[in-house]
């Protein structure tokens, strides 16, 4: 459950955040999440890399909707990539490595010892 | 190892971070650039429009209303002229920020600083031209002498930072963040620089030293015959018979050589096309009654736009048309009484001066017998990842040194002074700002008697029926051919003295003719008492806007709007008929013949979708390429000589030296060359129509409006549209009709039309960017809302109340 509740947190709070705060706020929550939550290297990174990433890929894919996807057609044109699910998608992964290494430090940071290999994927 | 995974995961999201908040190469910083909260997705507006109804904004004294009607256009009403231009400041800005900023640190030569090292020639050019030195002191005597009008410029200043400080990155126009760089705050000094920019786009411009070169190398008779300074069959601005009524300044003409000094490199030149057209008739001409005026300045195509439309209200004033992103009050446009409009007054306003220094030093030069000092500023030239670049630039008595040792002359000791008018300070502001309020001709007069350049020939109609002309501007006296070539510094014979007594300016009031009008075209006949020379005259817009104007009666609105767009190609009407017959002889293929035949058959309109003008075109380049092939392989600096003498020399002599190909044992004609650029124009073209298909003018030409960073996704390409260079109708390429605007006056009543190619958004994520484009192409002109109450008007879409903040 820590993962979920890992993972809401840190796309409730980018989102949030980021209305008021620069781009890299994300780095930030992604890092005290990862420092709060524990969890398993793994299972934090991908929670990082999801709760960052859908929270940006639901904002753009909110507000392409807005607009049509008028705007996102001519940038487009300035990209080497030529569809805007492409662009959202990749939207996601820029913001997803950001969340997802963010909190692995901050879950590294954490960790007392290595806890091996056991221990499932859900913690 | 757990240290070693700690720190390896601190340094990627470290790494990670920095990279996606950094600009590589020409890739934004793709974290910021890329987050939907933050990056280009916060630029797409999905309202044309989308400002709060009520702001508060620091330092406006009382309340302002702000009425933006179905073209965007605001409508301001302020309740004095402090808040009216602060918030002219604030919603240009709102509009138009990044364009505004961007022109300043072009004229400023500070492009590296933002784009990189390839721009640090261009920066290193501007600042050798002298203009930014030119501002200031316009600056510091306007500040001195003309406080009321300064004014103006700070509150407008006020307003643009009003604008920007209300902004945080993510409400930055795209084009901040394309660059990664924030908007600075603006300063009164940057109005001044936009003025200059004016200046440099319309007064810089001639051909001295490619003169120079040309005297050098085909001595003066031969330069005679390539570039005359009279042609027969002109129509000059001022109506024939016009009369100079004054007593002219006689400068003395010196005896005695130029230097002849070869330059290869130049400092590039602004746009030599630049041009514009404006027509004015009286109420005797027009079905009416009325006045009718017309104005179009052909400038640059681009996007956001160079003009600004805007209408302006307070208890002082009341005046609309276009404005400048970056200037106080309108430029170009009409009141409740008057209207003007400007067309280029060419003329050479620059010269250059051989320095000779006493020493290596260059800390003297000479001047008749004695030494003067110079004075050397250092520029620093700051460069996006590069080194701050440090240009020693040495000032004499007649302005920079723009070419030395260090630029643009293969390190040859060359030393060439620049004098230019738009060094000297001046005092536009205030003419354009008594202007906006001018009642009647002599307000008119009276106003433009403070104006120093770009020279412009200022055209003039009043809702009483007075029509006239002023060519306005900073001109001096000068001797027979002074400044045509390369002078030397060292003598005082040569440089300037006086400056034209205003009364000694070319003008009209109310003429026989019952209209006036200008195209860039010689300003007078030989009868001027001065000497007025300039390179590059216009000898066909101007030509047929008379032509039309003289036969034209009972004008409507609708017949103005229909003059601005005439595609008569009056190059074609006078080339063609000799260039087909010199066909008569030469046994002609299938293709060939289709060729002749079509243009045969042409009516010389350059209508947009017609494949004609096309064919004409090329063949006309081909063989005005091959006639002037000689200038191809000099190694210095030269200029072709001009279409119009082309043609006169293709009729009248035709056996001129230059019509030979020297490559050649045969002594080939004028008439050869026609029949051999025939052959490749009928080859080629057909070449072209295989692989793309059909060549209607408007492609073959390509008229683009242009965003100022060339990104194609911003650009609008191949518009539609007729006409083209030399046409009234002067979409070309890259230039023509920035602003087109059609004025009715009379009964006291004041009614205008216009459009322009763009937008008053200059935001590329509004639905209405480029909306104008194709009203513009078509010539569909909407009616300007104008009046001292729009308030109800149903045409006002939105209003914004400013007040002043508690």
């Amino acid at each position: 459950m820590k993962f979920f509740l890992r993972l809401i947190l840190i796309g409730t709070l980018s989102y949030f955040l980021s209305m008021i705060a620069p781009w890299w706020i994300i780095v930030i929550v992604g890092f005290l999440c990862g420092l709060l939550i524990p969890g398993s290297s793994m299972t934090v990174f991908v929670s990082g890399f999801l709760g960052v990433g859908i929270s940006w890929m639901a904002y753009a894919w909110k507000l392409d909707a807005e607009n049509e996807s008028r705007f996102s057609n001519i940038i487009l044109e300035l990209l080497p990539i030529s569809d805007s699910t492409i662009l959202i998608s990749l939207i996601g992964v820029v913001g997803g490595l950001c969340g997802g290494f963010s909190s692995l430090t901050g879950s590294l940071l954490r960790q007392p010892k290595p806890k091996g290999t056991s221990g499932g994927y859900y913690q | 190892m757990r240290t070693f995974k700690i720190i390896l995961s601190f340094v990627v999201t470290l790494a990670l971070t920095f990279v996606l908040n950094t600009k590589i190469g020409s890739t934004p910083p793709l974290g910021k650039f890329l987050s939907p909260f933050h990056g280009f997705w916060q630029n797409a507006e999905n309202e044309r429009l989308s400002v709060p109804e009520h702001l508060e904004l620091e330092g406006l004294q009382a309340p302002v209303k702000v009425h933006f009607d179905d073209m965007l256009i605001p409508h301001i009403f302020a309740e004095n002229e402090h808040d009216l231009y602060m918030v002219q400041g604030y919603i240009t800005a709102y509009h138009r920020l990044w364009q505004m900023e961007m022109q300043q640190f072009k004229t400023a030569g500070r492009l590296s600083e933002l784009l990189g090292p390839d721009l640090l020639d261009k920066d290193r050019e501007l600042r050798r031209s002298g203009m930014a030195e030119g501002a200031r002191l316009s600056q510091e005597l306007m500040m001195k002498e003309e406080p009321e009008a300064y004014a103006n410029v700070t509150a407008y200043a006020e307003g643009v930072n009003a604008y920007i400080s209300s902004l945080s990155y993510k409400d930055y126009p795209i084009e901040y963040k394309f660059l990664d760089y924030a908007p600075e705050n603006w300063t009164p000094f940057k109005t001044f620089l936009q003025l200059k920019q004016m200046a440099n786009d319309l007064s810089r411009d001639e051909r001295d030293l490619e003169h120079t070169n040309a005297l050098k190398i085909w001595g003066a008779e031969v330069f005679d015959i390539l570039y005359p300074e009279r042609l027969p069959d002109l129509d000059p601005i001022m109506p024939t018979g016009t009369k100079w009524e004054f007593d002219p300044l006689v400068p003395d003409q010196p005896t005695g050589t130029y230097p002849l000094l070869a330059t290869r490199g130049e400092i590039s030149k602004p746009n030599p096309q630049y041009g514009s057209n404006s027509f004015v008739v009286n109420g005797n001409k027009t079905a009416n009654g009325k006045t009718l005026l017309a104005n179009e300045p052909d400038l640059g195509l681009n996007l956001p736009s160079i003009w600004y439309v805007a209408h302006l209200n307070s208890p002082e004033v009341n005046v609309m048309g276009s404005t400048l992103p970056g200037s106080p009050g309108v430029v170009l446009g009409f009141n409740d009484s008057i209207a003007w409009g400007f067309t280029n007054a060419k003329r050479d306003l620059v010269d250059w001066f051989s320095i000779e220094f006493r020493n290596s030093k260059r800390e003297e030069y000479k001047y008749d017998n004695k030494w003067l000092k110079t004075k050397k500023v250092v520029e620093e030239i700051k460069v996006r990842g590069g080194e701050t670049f440090y240009d020693t630039i040495i000032y004499t008595h007649y302005g920079p040194i723009a070419y030395d040792q260090a630029f643009q002359t293969d390190k040859k000791p060359i030393n060439l002074a620049m004098r230019w008018t738009a060094h000297d300070p001046s005092k536009e502001i205030l003419a354009l700002s008594l202007m906006n309020k001018a009642e009647n001709y002599e307000d008119y007069v009276e106003a433009f008697s403070y104006y120093t350049g770009p020279p412009q020939n200022m055209s003039f109609a009043s809702t009483t029926g007075d029509i006239a002309i002023w060519i306005n501007g900073k001109f001096p006296v000068k001797w027979e051919g002074q400044g045509k070539f390369l002078l030397d510094g060292s003598n005082s014979t040569h440089e300037w003295g006086d400056y034209m007594p205003r009364e000694h300016l070319y003008h009209v009031k109310n003429p026989k003719q019952n209209f006036v009008s200008s195209a860039n075209q010689h300003p007078g006949d030989s009868t001027y008492p001065y000497y007025d020379y300039d390179y590059n005259w216009e000898y066909y817009r101007n030509r047929r806007i008379n032509d039309r104007l003289k036969s034209m009666s009972n004008i409507k609105v609708k017949d103005m709007i229909q003059l601005q767009n005439d595609n008569f190609n009056y190059i074609a009407s006078e080339s063609l008929p000799m260039m087909l017959s010199s066909l008569d002889s030469m046994p002609l293929n299938l293709n060939e013949q289709a060729f002749y035949d079509q243009l045969s058959d042409w009516d010389y309109f350059n209508e947009a979708d017609m494949t004609e003008p096309s064919m004409y075109q090329l063949w006309s380049n081909l063989l005005y390429k091959k006639i002037w092939d000689e200038f191809e392989d000099q190694e210095v600096a030269l200029y072709t000589p001009k279409i119009y003498n082309t043609i006169y020399l293709m009729t009248n002599k035709p056996d001129f030296e230059f019509f030979d190909d020297k490559s050649t044992s045969k002594i080939e004609s004028a008439g050869d060359l026609m029949r051999i650029s025939f052959r490749e124009a009928a080859d080629s073209l057909a070449i072209w129509e295989d692989k793309n298909g059909e060549y209607p003018w408007y492609k073959f030409k390509n008229t683009s409006i242009k965003h100022l960073l060339g990104l194609p996704a911003f650009t609008k390409s191949e518009v539609k549209i007729g006409g083209g260079r030399h046409i009234v109708n002067a979409a070309s390429e890259r230039d023509g009709p920035s602003w087109r605007m059609v004025v009715e006056l009379g009964d006291g009543k004041v009614e205008a039309w216009g459009i322009y190619p763009g937008s008053q958004t200059g935001n590329p994520g509004n639905p209405s960017y480029a909306e104008f484009v194709e009203k513009w192409a078509n010539q569909k002109y909407e009616k300007l809302l104008f009046g001292k109450n729009v308030e109800s008007n149903e045409r006002i879409i939105f209003t914004q109340k400013l007040t002043p903040s508690k």
